[in-house]
């Protein structure tokens, strides 16, 4: 025989069941709509997210990640807003013995430490940023680095970075000229880092499908130009003043000058480490 | 990498004073109430060995050193029930086995107090719902698993046999917490006929977890991402029931769970995803509802006793934080269908429990046929929802004694294990081993003892077949050395290499403390989408633990 008491606490649960089931769920906003746009103030200076993926052609998921930031990339989502480097590092970086190149770094590895070993590949580190609900910078669910760099957009661009860039076909010097100009007085502690990617270099990758001899690779990281961990910017940050710097790199001959892309992005020094403005422009227009 | 004080100074003091004066003190039950607790530590000294791939960690780049330690004390005084713990994390490689993680502050702490029939406790929670499909708060330290919901709990006793608890709070992440909100309610029972021998425990779970709005707003941000084909719909609010029973008759008991879950966010990593240019990829969010059914049947009798379970899910991923993966914000447990193993070899291919679907069933039978043996037989079969293999198990073990004088266990291992779907490695074959072994164990006098342990690992996939033997000298009360050395005697990979072993165990009262010399082989575990390497350890590690 069940119990006053019991039948109670039984009919106090059901209804708790039927209150509870009801809500207004959040509307998906329409990214490529044309009235959908991030916001550009002050100034509208464009604010631009860095994403550091760490890769390696024995990492099985690892092409998935690429296509999904294909996808982050393509003109309906964040298009040219989104700046994009994969370091090829840390286990599954490792060439295999068929491949042609290998695509690991001493300043790879280097970073790599730097912003936390990932618990997992691929993973990626989006504006050096450690988010919320997060144990550190890296965020291993690619399915999920839509979500944060929309996060990062949303912040107001405070630096505007330009750049110029020569090549010498000849003797192979590229000279890069990065100009800083803030929007308003900066008064933190940051450093400037200056790097080469490549795009479309095919070489072999384990897939979901197996090994394949000529996957396309992007965004690979090639070297840094600046120190590792960035320059400091010594220069005092003014509102309406501009800061130049000028690089130098003779560009090996494997690597093709077509498919080579300059990213310079400004960040806070460690610890803080978080990306303030990052920009990303092709070695030969 | 550098972590974070978890604690101002003041709060410290205060706990030190009270562990100093705890470690002078009796502990004797009186008017001042029953002081207790216990403290665990573990220190690793990394030596770099790049034959086995133990390097390029921070603690083997220059580190050198990483411990953990976990210092519990409790209190119980007049009805009330209070605990502290602090936690301590130097260079340690638990959170991440990549990486290094830094930091110390109070880990948990709890009051309890009973008035009547009501039961009221705040702080870091234990606790689970049923067999804990749909809720369960634990820690597993080897695993780093502290999921303690820092909330409040309250119990009411609904007469004798029943009660009624409701949790809510947030779930512990290190020393932080997740931001979603997690509530909970039970309602538990006992019910028993005298003129039958039959015995019912009933029970009703239902928790709901409620994400918060950055986590939210992040959702949508990913899933405005999308192409309109993959888009979902996210709700704030996820909701798990689950109705579950023991029936108790004799000899027999039989357990059986139902859960559900409505629809939730997660990552499925089979999941087809149309890309922007027109091409389909694997790997996406999803919102699906989800289910688990199990239950285990228990009989025994006159020198036997068989368990027989069965489980099926699907689409059972429960976080608190749809971002997480692997062992991080993991609200629930679902129960393990393989057999636990012990031995070296036997354990070297555990299924991971697989979230998004399996089916499977397990049996184990033990039984004596004399006095001075026993036998366990036990199966294991684990296939996805449409059937393909995950893992099958056979194993047999023969236990005979001698009294007083020896013990001999010899057995056989049997098992096929999915690699390519429990570690994401494509187009490998399932692994299949055979592995005798035999675990004999001779008493010297009343005082002294001797282990040998032999296993032998045959299969041709992986990293190929490997031998196992263990020697180990015990001195009771105080003494145990232990030499072992697993070798890969027959690899497909690499060149043939020794992993030794060195042991010495020293107990006393309560305390037991161990230092031991390591070569351990690495290991690539994939999950989620998401791949792991547990690396090859190389160096020392010593341990102590104490109970007062």
């Amino acid at each position: 025989m069940i119990s006053t008491k019991i039948k109670f606490a039984t009919l106090f649960v059901c209804c708790l069941l039927v209150m509870a089931c009801t809500e207004n769920k959040p509307i998906i906003p329409c990214l490529s709509c044309e009235d959908n746009t991030f916001p550009t103030e002050p100034n509208d200076v464009l604010k631009k997210v860095l994403m550091e993926e760490f890769t390696g052609v024995r990492c099985v998921n690892c092409p998935q990640a690429k296509t999904e930031i294909e996808n982050l990339q393509s003109e309906g989502v964040f298009g040219n807003k989104l700046v994009v480097v994969s370091y090829h590092a840390g286990f599954f970086s490792r060439p295999y013995p068929q491949s042609n190149q290998d695509f690991q770094t001493s300043q790879g590895n280097e970073i790599l430490s730097f912003l936390d070993e990932p618990i997992g590949f691929p993973s990626g580190v989006i504006n050096r940023k450690k988010f919320s609900g997060e144990d550190d910078l890296q965020i291993e669910q690619f399915a999920s680095w839509g979500g944060f760099v929309a996060q990062e957009l949303e912040e107001p661009a405070l630096l505007a970075i330009n750049m110029e860039t020569t090549f010498n076909v000849d003797n192979r010097v590229v000279n890069i000229s990065v100009n800083l100009s803030p929007v308003q007085d900066i008064s933190e502690d940051l450093n400037l880092s200056v790097l080469l990617i490549e795009n479309e270099v095919a070489d072999v990758q384990l897939t979901p499908d197996g090994i394949i001899d000529n996957y396309v690779q992007g965004h690979v990281f090639r070297t840094m130009i600046s120190n590792t961990f960035g320059d400091p910017i010594n220069e005092p940050l003014s509102a309406g003043q501009s800061i130049s710097s000028i690089f130098s790199y003779t560009l090996p001959n494997e690597w093709r000058a077509e498919n080579i892309k300059v990213i310079a992005f400004v960040h806070h020094r460690n610890p803080i480490k978080e990306v303030f403005q990052a920009e990303e422009i092709p070695l030969l227009e | 990498m550098i972590g974070s004080l978890a604690l101002d100074m003041k709060p410290i003091s205060l706990f030190f004073g009270l562990v100093f004066w705890t470690c002078f003190s009796v502990t004797a039950q009186n008017d001042r109430g029953v002081l207790s607790g216990n403290f665990q530590a573990n220190a690793n000294f990394f030596i770099e060995d790049t034959l086995i791939g133990a390097t390029n960690t921070p603690q083997y780049d220059h580190q050198l050193y990483g411990a953990d330690a976990w210092l519990n004390l409790n209190y119980a005084y007049k009805g009330f029930d209070l605990g502290v713990r602090f936690d301590l994390f130097n260079n340690s490689n638990l959170l991440n086995p990549q990486n290094s993680y830094t930091a110390e502050g109070i880990g948990r702490w709890y009051i309890k107090k009973r008035i009547n029939k009501l039961h009221l406790s705040g702080g870091y929670l234990y606790d689970q719902i049923g067999s804990g499909i749909i809720f369960r708060a634990y820690e597993e330290r080897p695993l780093l698993i502290d999921n303690a919901l820092l909330g409040i709990r309250l119990g009411y006793d609904l007469g004798e046999n029943w009660q009624i608890k409701a949790l809510t709070g947030r779930q512990k992440q290190q020393f932080n917490t997740y931001s979603s909100v997690i509530k909970a309610l039970t309602l538990e029972g006992f019910v028993t006929n005298e003129e039958s021998a039959i015995s019912l425990s009933p029970g009703f779970g239902i928790v709901n977890r409620t994400h918060d709005d950055e986590t939210m707003q992040r959702l949508v941000s990913s899933i405005s991402t999308f192409s309109v084909t993959d888009s979902i719909a996210p709700s704030y609010n996820t909701y798990a029931a689950t109705i579950y029973n023991t029936l108790s008759l004799g000899n027999i008991s039989w357990y059986v769970e139902a859960a559900w879950k409505t629809n939730d966010v997660f990552f499925d990593p089979f999941a087809v995803k149309t890309n922007r240019d027109g091409s389909t990829s694997e790997g996406k969010l999803v919102n699906e509802t989800g289910s688990v059914y199990y239950s285990a049947l228990s009989i025994s009798g006159k020198g036997f006793g068989l368990t027989l379970e069965g489980k099926r899910t699907e689409n059972f991923i429960f976080r608190a934080n749809p971002f997480v993966s692997l062992n991080r914000g993991m609200i629930n447990f679902l129960p393990p269908m393989s057999r636990f193993n012990t031995y070296r070899l036997t354990s070297r291919y555990t299924p991971a429990i697989q979230e998004l679907g399996e089916k499977a069933v397990k049996a184990d039978l033990k039984f004596r046929p004399g006095q001075q043996m026993n036998i366990t037989l036990n199966f294991s079969n684990i296939t996805d929802l449409q059937n393909n293999l995950l893992y099958r198990e056979g194993y047999g073990e023969i236990q005979i004694k001698k009294k007083r004088k020896w013990t001999l266990t010899g057995g056989l291992q049997f098992q096929q294990y999915n690699q390519e779907i429990f570690e994401t490695k494509p187009d490998v074959p399932i692994v299949q081993t055979f592995i005798p072994f035999v675990d004999y164990l001779y008493k010297i006098d009343r005082k002294k003892s001797l282990r040998i342990e032999l296993q032998y690992m045959k299969t041709d996939q992986d990293f190929g077949s490997w031998l196992f033997g263990l020697v180990e000298y015990a001195v009771a009360p105080k003494w145990t050395f232990t030499l072992s050395d697993m070798y890969n005697v027959d690899p497909k990979k690499t060149k043939k290499i020794h992993y030794p072993r060195l042991d010495l165990f020293y107990t006393i009262s309560s305390n037991k403390f161990s230092l031991s010399y390591i070569k351990q082989v690495e290991g690539v575990v994939c999950s989620g989408g998401i791949c792991r390497l547990e690396p090859a350890f190389s160096g020392f590690r010593f341990t102590a633990a104490s109970t007062f």
